[in-house]
């Protein structure tokens, strides 16, 4: 749940309408607010609500990495960055998710896991919020490199541990 | 040096300082003693020597007055006879030189009278000298003697005796400091070694430590009040005991894994059986992360993100734990090797002292018998709707059909349980053919019907008949000794799957059990009779009039499905309930219900049902329901629809109604719904057109229907479709709300 008491948007964007849908209910069901898409274009104007974006890899014609690219791009300009996180069952693909640009991945396949983890994401960005506000005030770079870890749409703290890796902002 | 002193032990201090206090004593003593000696012997000497000179002065008077030399020898020469006498010199008045003198022997011949001496005595280390005046018989001094008494007898006595002085000093000394070192041990250092030792037994846990002294002294009181403490600390030992038994029991029979950790993430403490059992076992020490997260791989974000809450807990005021709490996991599942994972609720207490948080309890909940449950209500859910879905298709496919089968599959079995009799007997060849033929059949038109309890009874029929079969195969028949009583439990499971399968269908059916009384009609046929006689006031257009009548759950029953899916595009959850399904409705009003009642329910779904978690944050249940109820009424049937959502935006209603121009005020606001325009959605696929509720009244005023609403913020919402002669009484439904008429 956000900090004004609404649910969490999650987008989703994979190939399979099926696999959406599975995944959809299984969000919703958690209490979080979910869109779902198999376009790979035309997703940014969604950005500005969204707080984490789960991106498929392996998809036709594209990959996640273009995806993740575009919307980052995209989401530059904004305030608040959403988190966004790689869907994918290719482990040699998500143990590199850092290098890719993601900021963590969910092993595909079972929705109650990805409900656990996703859970998991937010719990995480609260704690590590939590954290800065009972630390004494942080570097400039502190601050940078929580904001490339952590950040959500509303909370941007910094990392207090190694995971999610930090990842190095694609030009 | 102070080390020393701390590391040695009393016994011993106590003996050095009384050798040291006597030592001084002795010694002291000892110069004391034998200096008295030496004071009382030389003193005796003087004494004696002064006498024995005034003696040899006075037998001398009358040589020195007449000048008798011989005489003077006499005198002298007697004192030779005196062994302590060394030396002797006698003058006359007026010479320095003496006159004679007396030797003992020849080394002090050339030693000279002693000088400075006039009249007196002189005590040396060695000799005493005294001068004496002669007095003549005038009484006039006539000269002067000297004579020097030798020491060394009285030397050798002093000698003699400073040592024996010296032996029974160093005597004493010794006894006494063995005497003073035995009391101390026996009445100081034994009874504190007791007590000592009553402690390190007591430190060691035996709390029947006591001490056997009974001094009154000040040792014994400390050994009366170290029993006393000892049996204070087994009293209060044996309440912590017990008290921390009932926790145990408490912690063990709680039914949770109960363990605490600390600011460095590990287990600290005791831990309740059930953790142990769970957990598996030596807890203490080990890394709470570790037992949670047993196997999780490197970078597993659950276990990172309770790592870092866990990291963050010890830093939280006591008051904000419970917000704090609710960033903690609360559910996972627990890997075990070579065992079933386990679902555990976590619930994380802390444990505060001064004000700060030191330890966090985990409460760990094993639910797996719970999720079992759920799963299997879940598929028993699923299987109900299954069955549904197949009924509802059956029943708009046609229900008489169904009601056929059951007609007939009642008529197979009770056949078959005929032939199969009460008794085991032989049946003939035909007659088991006919049981395998109604058996066979039974089980095409269940799994036609998708009643699969019945289809997997009569398939275990039929392979038990099989069997039969092949047994009266060559005889002709076959007894059914061993399996009569089988084939007749099985039959009467075969019945009762039948008859659950025709409550799922009386469920699923919109006209509820009266379907199974249903005969079909040509609909023509029927319209042409209430043409004919419709509009007739007697018994026979009323009959008419019923005959063409549809049943209320004919216009609600592709609602069912639809709602589900309606919430759902609305980020919802909701489900219908259809109440009165066999409520007879005129076929005129049936034709425009349908549609009336889509209106409502979508507008019910938009507006009314809240999200799941504004519904939850409200104490509702995260699915909201749906009402609509159909009842008999003397002017026609009425109809409720009603939601257990929010109730009507008054507010919303009010503002919407100013911006399409008309004027709030002068009639109820909830009146103000019906206005043709007025939508206080956003436009969707459900609603926010505007056009809904205006709709319906519109539509149903044209059957002689009117529509009132009741609203109720924050509660429900509903809509009455009523005869317009029809009376109605709200309170009826809800209390005290303001009713208003459409």
């Amino acid at each position: 749940m956000r900090k004004d008491g609404g649910p969490r948007h999650i987008l989703v964007i994979d190939d399979s309408e099926v696999l959406l849908s599975r995944i959809k209910k299984a969000l919703v069901e958690d209490g979080h607010m979910v869109t779902t898409t198999t376009q790979t274009v035309g997703n940014a104007r969604l950005l500005t609500t969204v707080d984490l974006v789960i991106i498929d890899y392996h998809m036709p014609g594209i990959n996640g990495l273009a995806v993740l690219q575009a919307m980052r791009a995209a989401a530059a300009h904004l305030d608040h960055e959403p988190l966004f996180y790689l869907y994918t069952s290719d482990r040699h693909v998500s143990g590199t998710y850092a290098d890719l640009g993601f900021d963590g991945a969910f092993p595909k396949g079972d929705e109650t896991v990805l409900v656990q983890q996703v859970r998991a994401v937010f719990r995480l960005s609260q704690i590590r919020a939590l954290a800065q506000k009972e630390r004494p005030a942080a570097t400039s770079e502190q601050v940078l490199a929580s904001n490339r870890i952590s950040g959500t749409m509303s909370e941007r703290p910094p990392s207090t541990g190694s995971i999610p890796k930090p990842r190095e902002k694609k030009q | 040096m102070s080390r020393l002193l701390r590391m040695t032990s009393l016994g011993t201090k106590l003996a050095l300082a009384t050798v040291g206090v006597l030592s001084v004593i002795s010694v002291l003593l000892y110069l004391q003693l034998t200096s008295r000696e030496q004071q009382h012997l030389l003193s005796a000497k003087t004494t004696a020597a002064g006498m024995v000179t005034n003696l040899f002065a006075a037998s001398l008077a009358a040589p020195l007055d007449f000048g008798d030399a011989e005489a003077m020898e006499t005198e002298l020469g007697n004192l030779r006879s005196n062994p302590e006498i060394i030396q002797a010199w006698i003058w006359s008045l007026g010479p320095t030189d003496p006159i004679t003198r007396l030797h003992r022997d020849r080394t002090l011949a050339q030693e000279p009278p002693p000088t400075g001496l006039d009249v007196g005595t002189r005590m040396l280390a060695d000799r005493v000298e005294v001068s004496r005046p002669v007095f003549g018989r005038s009484g006039q001094p006539v000269g002067k003697v000297a004579v020097v008494f030798s020491l060394a007898a009285e030397n050798a006595a002093f000698v003699a005796n400073r040592t024996r002085i010296f032996w029974w000093t160093l005597v004493m000394d010794v006894a006494t400091a063995f005497g003073l070192i035995l009391i101390a041990r026996l009445q100081i250092i034994l009874p504190l070694a007791k007590v000592a030792e009553g402690a390190r037994r007591l430190e060691k846990g035996d709390l029947a430590a006591r001490v056997d002294i009974n001094s009154a002294d000040e040792v014994g009181q400390l050994a009366r009040a170290f029993n006393t403490m000892g049996e204070a600390i087994a009293d209060r030992e044996q309440r912590l005991d017990a008290a921390r038994q009932s926790l145990r029991d408490l912690f063990d029979h709680m039914g949770q894994a109960i363990v605490a950790f600390g600011p460095t993430g590990t287990i600290e403490g005791e831990v309740s059986r059930q953790a142990s059992r769970l957990f598996g076992g030596k807890l203490g020490g080990t890394r709470v992360r570790d037992v949670l997260y047993r196997g999780a791989p490197d970078g597993d974000i659950d276990a990172q993100a309770f790592e870092e809450w866990s990291n963050v807990a010890f830093r939280v005021r006591p008051a904000e734990w419970a917000e704090f709490a609710t960033l903690a996991p609360a559910e996972i599942v627990l890997n075990r090797e070579g065992e079933e994972p386990v679902p555990l609720e976590l619930e994380f207490r802390p444990v505060t002292k001064n004000g700060k948080v030191v330890r966090v309890m985990l409460l760990a909940t094993d639910v797996s018998q719970q999720r079992a449950l759920e799963r299997t209500v879940q598929s028993q859910e699923e299987e109900h709707a299954r069955q549904m879905a197949a009924m509802r298709r059956l029943v708009a496919g046609g229900p008489q059909v169904f009601v056929m089968f059951v007609d007939s599959a009642r008529q197979r079995i009770a056949r078959c349980v005929e032939i199969v009799g009460p008794e085991p007997r032989m049946l003939l060849s035909g007659e088991i053919d006919e049981l395998f033929r109604h058996v066979h059949t039974l089980k095409g038109e269940a799994a036609a019907f998708d009643l699969r309890d019945l289809q997997s009874q009569s398939a275990e029929l039929e392979e038990e008949l099989d069997e039969l079969r092949s047994e009266a195969r060559g005889e002709g028949f076959a007894t059914t000794d061993a399996v009569h009583d089988r084939l007749s439990a099985q039959f009467k499971h075969a019945t009762e799957a039948l008859e659950r399968g025709c409550e799922v269908f009386v469920a699923a059916s919109p006209t509820g059990r009266v379907a199974l009384d249903q005969v079909t009609v040509q609909r023509s046929d029927l319209l042409e009779l209430l043409a004919h006689l419709g509009q007739r006031n007697d018994e026979l257009g009323h009959i008419a009039t019923r005959l063409a009548s549809r049943p209320f759950g004919e216009s609600t029953a592709n609602l069912v499905d639809l709602v589900p899916t309606w919430a759902d595009k609305e980020g919802k959850r909701a489900r219908l309930q259809v109440e009165g399904k066999e409520t007879r409705v005129p076929a005129h009003v049936a034709r425009i219900l349908g549609g009336a009642l889509t209106h409502l329910i979508r507008n019910a779904i938009v507006h009314g049902i809240e999200n799941p978690d504004a519904r939850e944050s409200r104490g509702k249940s995260p699915i909201g329901l749906i009402r609509v109820i159909a009842a008999e009424g003397e002017s026609g049937p009425m109809f409720t629809v009603e939601d257990d959502g929010q109730g009507l935006d008054l507010a919303s209603i009010a503002q919407q109604a100013v911006a399409i121009g008309e004027t709030v005020g002068t009639r109820p606001i909830e009146q103000l719904a019906f206005l043709p325009g007025l939508s206080t959605a956003r436009m969707g696929d459900l609603a926010g057109r505007g056009v809904g509720l205006h709709a319906v009244k519109s539509e149903m005023e044209t059957v002689g229907y009117k529509v009132d609403v009741f609203s109720k913020a924050g509660e429900y919402a509903r809509f009455v479709l009523r005869p317009k002669d029809a009376p109605y009484d709200g309170n009826a439904f809800a209390g005290k709300e303001a009713r208003q008429h459409a």
